[in-house]
């Protein structure tokens, strides 16, 4: 009956937050032996802007050119579905219905994927394509179809989603893309002046003060005053709304001890609440934001709740903007990296919040005698991806600024050749896949019926106005402030 | 020394072990009920008690998006 205490470490191969650093360091790790002569991922599949069907993928290194498109592909299925299948069987999940489920999702989502980088909607020079025409989207328009088919079979064919759903896992996917993209951004950072670094954590620190003193205040108080919501209601909405969406949603829950049923609502609303955003306030923000990329990708990082939405919708931004305004092109990839920073940000600091909120609840508000709260909680919510983030960043940083290093100037391109490949392809591969089977997933999971759940209705009211109210607005300005004309640093 | 027991709810808080179980339409119901339960089997004095949220309870796909929902620890002075 008696039992010992002591730290449950099971969580380091039982968690999809642990999986995701393993899985993205070890991706990383393995694409990074090629900077070193030993190419062991190039046979990493890739797609490309494709009229000739024949010409739409191939393997992302030339050593694995015997491979073909199809062998590509079929060695990067085989790999993934392997390595993602022991993180499932770690995990307790059932494996072979989670391998039948990826393996559909998988396919799909290529498929998706290759018709998004047809010529006639990808090309942003159709002329190279001799094509009269195109629709200018760049291949990332693979992520919306993606998303489309996504949510057209989880809400119209519900019995099939069912059968995917084990293997449908939007924030998995994004933790390893995440971690992947510590990499490529940190290959870049050597070419780029200390000061637009350091403004890219100022904009991530001055998140953490939007998000959770501005928003969730606001919020919360909306909620109450002009709602009615009880505080077990109010809390957990105010923190999916304002926060980091589903996570914030349950750690709240969790820290103001509420039933479980309140994080479980507030969590659909959100996700069906955050694909409709990535349908749109991506396009708003390339609309009218082209011309101060940096503010629009920042934007993305606070206005689109989940990380998986939120990421999806930088990297939407980050690929329109680049492919469709080509004097942008020095700003790939930093973007999207606006959105991630701030995202990545809000995340670090949920579990502090959330240890903040179980102190006020359970020692002033709800008052329970001999209760204690555990400081120990703040690392159970803490994002273990962001580890592998800033690993990758710091590891490619310090390996990249070496090699340069070792060269005389004119040489650093060429010096720089085989880390590039390591990363900007091989790496860059994977994280596109796991961006893609994020938008696929997240279209599966999302179920608009919840909308007509009983008693959804108010809550869905709040959201739309302090979403629309205020939400974007602020976090429009506050962007603004941090990032206007910032990128004229990276063109010069 | 702990006493560990599982905690979840189903219409009402539940938390048990194999040999404790105890139900409370509030956590400050559940905590009394437990206190309680705890004298019948024979515990005195200060005993400290973790109360780890059964996660296996929220739904699947939700579980994704963030690792843990809550533990409690609670001192009974039975």
């Amino acid at each position: 009956m008696v039992e010992e205490k002591g730290i449950d470490w099971s969580s380091l191969w039982k968690k999809e937050d642990w999986w995701s650093f393993w899985l993205g360091m070890l991706l990383f790790f393995l694409c990074l032996a090629a900077a070193y002569g030993m190419d062991l991922m190039g046979w990493a599949v890739g797609a490309s802007t494709w009229v000739d069907p024949a010409k739409a993928m191939k393997p992302v290194s030339a050593n694995y050119a015997y491979l073909g498109p199809i062998g590509s592909l079929v060695v990067t299925y085989i790999v993934m579905l392997i390595l993602l299948s022991i993180g499932a069987k770690a995990m307790g999940w059932k494996v072979g219905k989670f391998a039948g489920g990826f393996t559909v999702i998988f396919f799909l989502t290529w498929i998706c994927w290759i018709i998004g980088h047809n010529a006639w909607i990808a090309a942003t020079k159709p002329e190279q394509y001799g094509l009269p025409w195109s629709a200018h989207m760049t291949g990332e328009a693979g992520y919306i179809i993606a998303l489309i088919l996504g949510l057209l079979i989880g809400n119209l064919a519900k019995g099939f989603a069912e059968q995917l759903k084990e293997a449908a896992k939007p924030e998995w996917f994004i933790k390893t893309a995440i971690v992947l993209l510590g990499a490529v951004v940190g290959l870049k950072a050597p070419s780029v002046p200390p000061e637009i670094l350091y403004n890219f954590l100022f904009r991530g620190l001055c998140a953490i003060v939007e998000a959770y003193l501005l928003y969730w205040a606001l919020v919360y108080w909306v909620a109450r005053r002009y709602f009615g919501l009880s505080r077990e209601w109010a809390a957990p909405l105010a923190s999916g709304i304002s926060i980091c969406g589903v996570s914030a949603a349950i750690a709240t829950g969790g820290a103001i001890r509420a039933r479980p049923i309140v994080p479980v609502i507030v969590a659909s609303l959100v996700i069906v609440f955050a694909v409709v955003e990535l349908l749109i306030i991506p396009f708003v923000a390339v609309a009218a934001f082209w011309n101060q990329p940096l503010v629009a990708g920042a934007w993305m990082g606070l206005a689109v709740k989940t990380d998986g939405a939120a990421a999806a919708s930088g990297e939407i931004v980050d690929s329109l903007i680049t492919g469709m305004h080509p004097e942008f092109a020095a700003l790939q990839g930093w973007i999207l990296n606006a959105a991630i920073i701030t995202k990545i940000f809000i995340d670090i600091f949920i579990g502090v919040w959330a240890f903040v909120l179980a102190v006020i609840w359970v020692y002033w508000i709800e008052r329970r005698p001999g209760e204690r709260v555990e400081k120990l909680e703040i690392w159970y919510r803490f994002p273990k991806f962001v580890i592998g983030y800033f690993l990758t960043f710091f590891i490619v940083l310090v390996l990249a600024s070496a090699i340069a290093g070792s060269v005389p100037h004119e040489q650093v391109t060429e010096a720089l050749k085989p880390m590039s490949l390591a990363v900007k392809s091989e790496m860059n591969a994977f994280r596109r896949i796991f961006f893609a089977l994020t938008f696929f997933s997240i279209g599966l999971i999302s179920d608009f019926s919840t909308l007509r759940k009983e008693g959804i209705g108010k809550l869905a009211l709040v959201y739309f106005v302090c979403l629309f109210g205020f939400i974007l607005w602020i976090g429009l300005f506050i962007s603004w402030l941090f990032f206007h004309d910032v990128h004229l640093l990276f063109l010069k | 020394m702990m006493l560990i027991l599982t905690l979840r709810f189903d219409r009402e808080w539940i938390a048990e072990n194999s040999v404790i179980s105890v139900k409370g339409s509030s956590l400050e119901d559940l905590d009394r009920k437990l206190k309680y339960e705890l004298k019948k089997v024979g515990y005195s004095g200060k005993i400290e008690v973790l109360m780890r949220f059964d996660y296996s309870t929220i739904p699947r796909w939700m579980r994704q998006f963030h690792p843990h929902y809550f533990n409690r620890r609670v001192v009974i002075d039975v």
